[in-house]
């Protein structure tokens, strides 16, 4: 600043006869000269720029406006297998098929990263996925096709990437021809439940995101871990 | 003319002489700067809406002040099930809620405040829509009005925000769907969505609850009297009679048709189908349009909409203002009217308007029907009110050529006898009586909505009197 100051103001100083005017033809008047910037100009600039840098200092305030994030919880069990897998084997076994068309028993909700205090869009559904759907495609869960017991499990986040609803486990169509997904209350969006990809309703006519995912792992005593999400709430998996 | 007649000493003359002494004093202040005409005679209300929505302003200010006594801005923890149990709901889930329950249950006059507040907040939106509309009509959005109008254009969708701060704030499925709709459509929002959603929503629930709570009590509230310092004319109409009705009826409003605080948002039970505020169901039938993005169906065609309205009078070139001479934007008006009817009424219907919304497979509407009927509808409103208006032009052109008078329908008031006044005014002030009699035993039997509506009906009856005395004083 200083040393702009210095070396404009020796541009506005005004011209004096001994300046190289003085060379000129005598029959021309001096010709006034143009300071690259008037001292007035200057100082208005000055000023202006004084205002904005003024300004800027408690631009950052605006970092109030930022919610408090609670921070997440650590890796956590959310099930077990055994009593998931009890669960659904107690109503699989029926031959009648009727009870899994009941999504109780084999789903159950969960809130993590964030825990029920914090916020309704951190619930997740963790299903024990039915070994074939009655058309007789095998489900699997396409995060981990090998592992004897992940396979059978997913785990999505409810927030309906829509209009943020959340979304339940239903059984879509009659029972010897449909499909288990996570449906929407609201606006009837409704998700594969095998990895949670739109199949019907506003979200899959807009072609939005599939809900977010819970990666998982299973500890020596068959205890289901929530790891990660991958996605966020709303928004979907991208 | 006469001799003064020499002045008693009156036991009031101090009393006056205090006020007068204020009031020379007062005039050095901003309080009397502005001019507020009581009109000595009737004239419609429709000319000062604008005053009147800021009564109804000043009455959801009071009411509003009073309720903060009692709400708890928190939503608190909703656990789900443990497994293999049934759901017990927590105590603490959803305190917001429970605090709007026992102001309209256990508070003394919470449930007649509240119900002040919420039939005012309806008052507000409405009468800010007409004051609208008529001064778009009276073409008051040109001639040196350009500022008035666009500062009142703002702080309409600033007023429509307020309301809508105010009623997510109850946290029921019907608040909750606006949350939810609200934060997706700003987290759609491009570049800054995220960010944005953050700071008005906040990242947990008791962020959002206590957000929407400094939105609505204070920085909304703030922000529309700073617009109206610039909105507001220098001249001001208060006509205490309609003012007064125009509370009355509110409060009629508030008693026969009591608000109630709607079903309790549990993130563990599965929700119903509800509706937004009427003010808002425009905007949920465009955002049920199958195949229209949120994005664009709740923020982008709203905005466009008011855009148009905003920038009308830098168009709008001409200088003539009566309808007459505006056939082109006189039929813009109506159209849009008509679409606004439209589109509201949609919103409450099912995807075939003429069924009631029972189900969430009737929820989404077939696009080539909505805009087909929108755009039919808006071409039908458009085409005869501008033929309509261009006919009555050359109508009174011509009468106007052949010098002829043109006919005007004017009112000729009603005379009232000596009588009529006494026995009009004496019946209202034993109606007053009643009524008062009446809220009396009605507040001793804790009936709340019967207080709302006899003190209702005490103000229009007041207002019949101040009007009565007014007309017959004129008549003399």
């Amino acid at each position: 600043m200083d040393e702009k100051k210095l070396s404009t103001s020796t541009n506005s100083i005004p011209p004096t006869p001994t300046q190289p005017a003085a060379a000129q033809p005598p029959s021309t008047p001096p010709p006034v000269k143009n300071p690259l910037i008037s001292r007035r100009r200057f100082l208005q600039g000055a000023v202006a720029a004084s205002v904005v840098l003024a300004a800027a200092s408690v631009g950052a305030s605006g970092q109030i406006l930022g919610p408090l994030v609670p921070i997440p919880l650590p890796q956590q069990i959310i099930a077990n297998w055994n009593s998931l897998d009890g669960q659904y084997q107690k109503v699989a076994n029926d031959s009648t098929l009727q009870g899994l068309y009941n999504e109780s028993n084999y789903s159950q909700f969960f809130y993590w990263p964030y825990d029920s205090s914090v916020s309704p869009y951190y619930k997740n559904v963790i299903a024990r996925l039915p070994n074939k759907d009655p058309s007789g495609t095998p489900l699997v869960n396409p995060l981990y096709p090998s592992d004897p017991i992940l396979k059978h499990v997913v785990a999505f986040n409810t927030t309906c990437v829509h209009l943020r609803c959340l979304v339940n486990p239903i059984y879509n169509g009659t029972p010897t021809s449909g499909e288990f997904r996570l449906q929407c209350p609201c606006h009837g969006s409704q998700y594969r439940l095998v990895d949670a990809v739109p199949v019907a309703g506003p979200a899959f006519d807009l072609g939005l995101n599939p809900l977010p995912q819970v990666e998982l792992s299973v500890d020596s005593s068959n205890n289901i871990i929530a790891t990660a999400m991958k996605g966020t709430p709303g928004i979907g998996r991208t | 003319m006469a001799a003064p007649s020499p002045k008693k000493k009156g036991v009031l003359d101090p009393i006056i002489a205090l006020l007068k002494w204020t009031w020379e004093r007062l005039e050095r202040t901003l309080l009397l700067a502005v001019k507020i005409v009581f009109p000595s005679r009737f004239i419609s209300p429709l000319g000062f809406l604008g005053m009147l929505t800021v009564i109804v302003f000043i009455i959801l200010g009071v009411t509003g002040a009073l309720l903060l006594f009692h709400f708890t801005p928190f939503f608190g923890n909703c656990p789900p099930a443990v497994n293999g149990t049934a759901y017990i709901p927590s105590a603490t889930c959803n305190q917001a809620y429970n605090s709007v329950q026992s102001i309209n249950s256990d508070v003394a006059w919470g449930s007649i405040i509240r119900n002040i507040h919420y039939h005012a907040s309806n008052a507000m939106v409405l009468l800010a829509v007409m004051h609208m509309f008529y001064q778009y009509f009276g073409g008051r959005y040109k001639l040196r009005y350009e500022i008035l109008w666009v500062t009142g254009i703002i702080l309409g969708v600033v007023t429509v925000i307020e309301a809508y701060t105010g009623y997510d704030l109850i946290f029921n499925i019907r608040g909750q769907l606006a949350i939810n709709i609200g934060q997706t459509l700003t987290f759609y929002s491009p570049v800054i969505g995220a960010n944005l959603a953050q700071i008005i929503f906040g990242f947990s629930f008791d962020d959002l609850a206590i957000r929407f709570y400094a939105f609505h009590v204070f920085i909304i509230p703030i922000i529309m009297l700073a617009i109206m310092a610039v909105h507001l004319p220098k001249n001001l109409v208060l006509d205490i009679p309609v003012a007064s009705a125009i509370t009355g009826v509110i409060l009629i409003m508030g008693g026969l048709f009591p608000v109630d605080v709607g079903v309790k948002y549990d993130p563990n039970l599965a929700t119903q189908i509800t509706f937004p505020e009427w003010y808002f169901t425009s905007l949920y039938a465009f955002i049920r349009v199958h195949g229209l993005n949120p994005f664009i169906a709740g923020a982008i065609i709203p905005a466009i909409f008011v855009l148009i309205f905003l920038v009308v009078p830098f168009f709008d070139r001409g200088r003539k203002i009566a309808m007459i001479d505006r056939p082109f934007w006189v039929a813009l008006g109506v159209a849009s009217l008509g679409q606004i009817a439209i589109v509201t009424v949609w919103g409450f219907r099912a995807a075939n308007p003429f069924v009631a919304l029972t189900n969430e497979n009737q929820l989404v509407i077939d696009p080539t029907l909505f805009a087909g009927s929108l755009l039919i509808a808006t071409a039908l409103a458009y085409g005869l009110v501008y033929v309509f208006v261009r006919w009555r032009r050359a109508k009174i052109e011509q009468l106007r050529a052949a010098r002829k008078p043109i006919p005007f329908r004017r009112l000729q008031p009603y005379i009232m006898s000596k009588g009529e006044v006494y026995s009009l005014v004496g019946g209202l002030l034993v109606l007053q009586g009643f009524l008062d009699v009446a809220i009396f035993r009605a507040l001793l039997d804790k009936l709340n909505n019967f207080v709302l509506l006899e003190i209702g009906m005490v103000l229009v009856a007041f207002a019949a009197t101040v009007h009565i005395y007014r007309v017959a004083n004129q008549s003399k």
